[in-house]
């Protein structure tokens, strides 16, 4: 067992709810994430399910830094990203990419798509000719056609627009990515795609996933340690072989049986053999 | 790609031109508003007499007085001549005002709706300003900083400033919170860029329309405050003064006002709707349906 990646302890985020009346006197803190202990092997994904509002994306965004977490360390690469500061900390950042949810939100409307993906090289002091030939490179290793690159984020389908924002997340060369549903607002038949997709880069480029679903069945497609939360905390975790064939915990359990009740067994060696990995549509 | 053919793929610009094209409103909007622009550029070649050129054998000559279309003013002016002239300061402090306040209404609002602590306090200072009635605050800084036409653009681009303030941070606020922001941030994007280079255009949209919307307005302000003697001073051109010299004598010769008066009209109306037009136009939900 190798050293991990990507090591939380104890992380904790609360949010004010209410408007606190004039006093403060209304004022109660929401526990979005309650105590988390987490790590993740270099090279693999770890899977994340709970139903909405569990505190998922809370928990993925303090694990790359977007939010600062009211307790607990994040470690990464056997440094405390709380400890690091300045340059230092630019350089752990970009090591640490997100995909969100929605793709087409996900990018600025008004750039084309080429602007959008060379927007984190421009950050970085590169442009000019570098930055587009770079950019031609990732659309390419995204099964994005480069001469798109002028077309913008509303003229082209979601799964595309899925392929441009994991271009942007990879054009820093992160180890990390963490991937915020990446797939629940596409249609199904795009949905593996991107899946293979960030599988095959998973593979050519040895990244560390931090996976989130509120859907049980792509977790054991995606992932080979799997947590499950429920309000803020984790209620089960393990392989994913372990969680889906002798759930422990009842929540998991009724998970599953809901979607078992909804479709068949999932067969998915015919769901990824069903579509030809990340070849352009 | 299905979803790509059933949207416009041509640039957004074309787009936006043909929508404005085909809306009617906007439509009359852009030529009466051209009409005014062109005459206040070309006022010196196509204006019969000089804005204060007189003849006072013909005072109060009826509009169709023989090479006076519109007729004389009571001290012989020619009406058309200093309508012509008048549209460069009438113009000029209705769209100047509006432009300036706008710009200055940019960073401020997206640095209010970005630091949340800062921009509370911002807008609790423009709120103060909000507690005055739009005309009455212009009268008051115009006062107070003395009468000239500086002076009344300075006053209006004060009285603006909170409305111009307020459009910016809503749209800014309303952007801020969609997760392109947050990928922005992710990929190590510094503030200033995210605020003045990924957020500045799709905030500006709605300053522009604002804008728009507001013209018509400040050039009824602006006359207004000439009327009070704070703007512009006669014996100046402007439409606003016009209307206010015609008052005296509105009831043997109502042309001297009412000509002015309708030019005014005309101006606020054409900016009001190019205005509803421009919105419609910069929505791309509305715009698809103009079809490509
Ligand atoms: N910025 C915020 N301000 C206030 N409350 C928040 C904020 N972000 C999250 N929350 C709250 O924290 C809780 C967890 O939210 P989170 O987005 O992490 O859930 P999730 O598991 O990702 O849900 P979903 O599946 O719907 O995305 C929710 O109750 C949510 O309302
Ligand atoms: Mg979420």
């Amino acid at each position: 067992m190798s050293t991990p990646l990507l090591q939380a302890r104890g992380l904790q985020k609360s949010f004010a709810t209410g408007d606190g009346g004039l006093f403060g006197q209304g004022r109660h803190r929401h526990m979005a994430v309650d105590g988390i202990d987490l790590a993740i092997e270099p090279g693999t994904t770890l899977g994340c399910v709970g139903e909405s509002g569990s505190g998922k994306s809370t928990l993925g965004r303090m694990l790359v830094g977007l939010i600062e977490p009211d307790e607990g360390s994040v470690t990464f690469d056997g440094q405390d990203v709380a400890k690091v500061a300045g340059k230092e900390r630019a350089a752990l950042r970009r090591n640490m990419q997100v995909v969100f949810q929605d793709p087409l939100l996900s990018l600025n409307p008004r750039r084309t798509i080429g602007q959008n993906i060379q927007r984190p090289l421009r950050n970085y002091g590169v442009g000019g000719s570098e930055a587009e030939d770079r950019m031609a490179r990732l659309m390419k290793m995204c099964g994005l056609d480069p001469a798109q690159a002028a077309r913008y984020p509303h003229e082209i389908s979601g799964g595309q627009c899925q392929r441009v924002a994991i271009a942007r997340a990879l054009a820093l060369e992160p180890r990390f990515v963490f991937l915020d549903e990446p797939v629940s607002a596409l249609d199904v038949s795009v949905q593996a795609q991107i899946l293979n997709l960030l599988l095959d880069l998973q593979a050519e480029l040895g990244l560390t996933y931090f996976f989130v679903t509120h859907d049980l069945k792509l977790i054991e497609f995606m992932s080979q340690q799997v947590i499950v939360m429920l309000k803020g905390s984790v209620v089960e975790r393990g392989t994913s072989a372990e969680i889906w064939q002798s759930p422990k915990h009842a929540y998991t359990q009724n998970l599953l049986r809901s979607v078992l009740r909804l479709g068949s067994t999932p067969d998915w060696a015919r769901f990824a053999a069903s579509e030809t990995s990340s070849v352009i549509p | 790609m299905t979803q790509s053919t059933t949207l416009t793929l041509r640039p957004a610009r074309f787009g936006m031109l043909s929508a404005i094209t085909s809306d009617k409103g906007a439509f009359f909007g852009l030529i009466v508003l051209g009409i005014f622009v062109f005459a206040a550029i070309f006022a010196p070649l196509i204006a019969p007499f000089g804005p204060n050129e007189a003849d006072p054998m013909l005072r109060l000559g009826a509009p169709g007085t023989a090479g006076h279309w519109l007729g004389l003013d009571h001290q012989g002016r020619d009406i058309l001549s200093r309508l012509i002239w008048g549209s460069r300061l009438t113009l000029a402090t209705g769209i100047i005002p509006v432009a300036v306040g706008a710009l200055i209404a940019l960073p401020i609002g997206l640095l209010a709706a970005w630091y949340d602590r800062a921009g509370g306090w911002i807008l609790r200072g423009m709120d103060v300003l909000f507690a005055f009635p739009m005309a009455l605050l212009a009268i008051m800084v115009a006062a107070f900083l003395g009468s000239g036409v500086g002076n009344m653009m300075i006053s209006l681009v004060i009285v603006l400033l909170p409305y111009n303030v307020r459009v910016v941070y809503q749209a800014a606020v309303e952007q801020k919170s969609l997760p392109y922001v947050e990928a922005l941030r992710v990929v190590g994007t510094p503030v200033r860029t995210i605020l003045f280079v990924e957020l500045l255009p799709n905030v500006a949209s709605a300053a522009i329309v604002y804008a728009t919307t507001i013209v018509g307005s400040m050039v009824i302000t602006a006359a207004g405050l000439s009327f009070l003697g704070l703007g512009v001073q006669p014996p100046g051109a402007e439409w606003g003064i016009m209307v206010a010299e015609g008052r005296s004598v509105i009831f043997i010769a109502p042309h001297v006002a009412a000509i002015p008066g309708l030019c005014l009209s005309l101006l606020v109306i054409a900016c009001s709707l190019l205005g509803d037009g421009v919105r419609d136009a910069l929505d791309p939900r509305i715009r698809a349906s103009f079809g490509a």
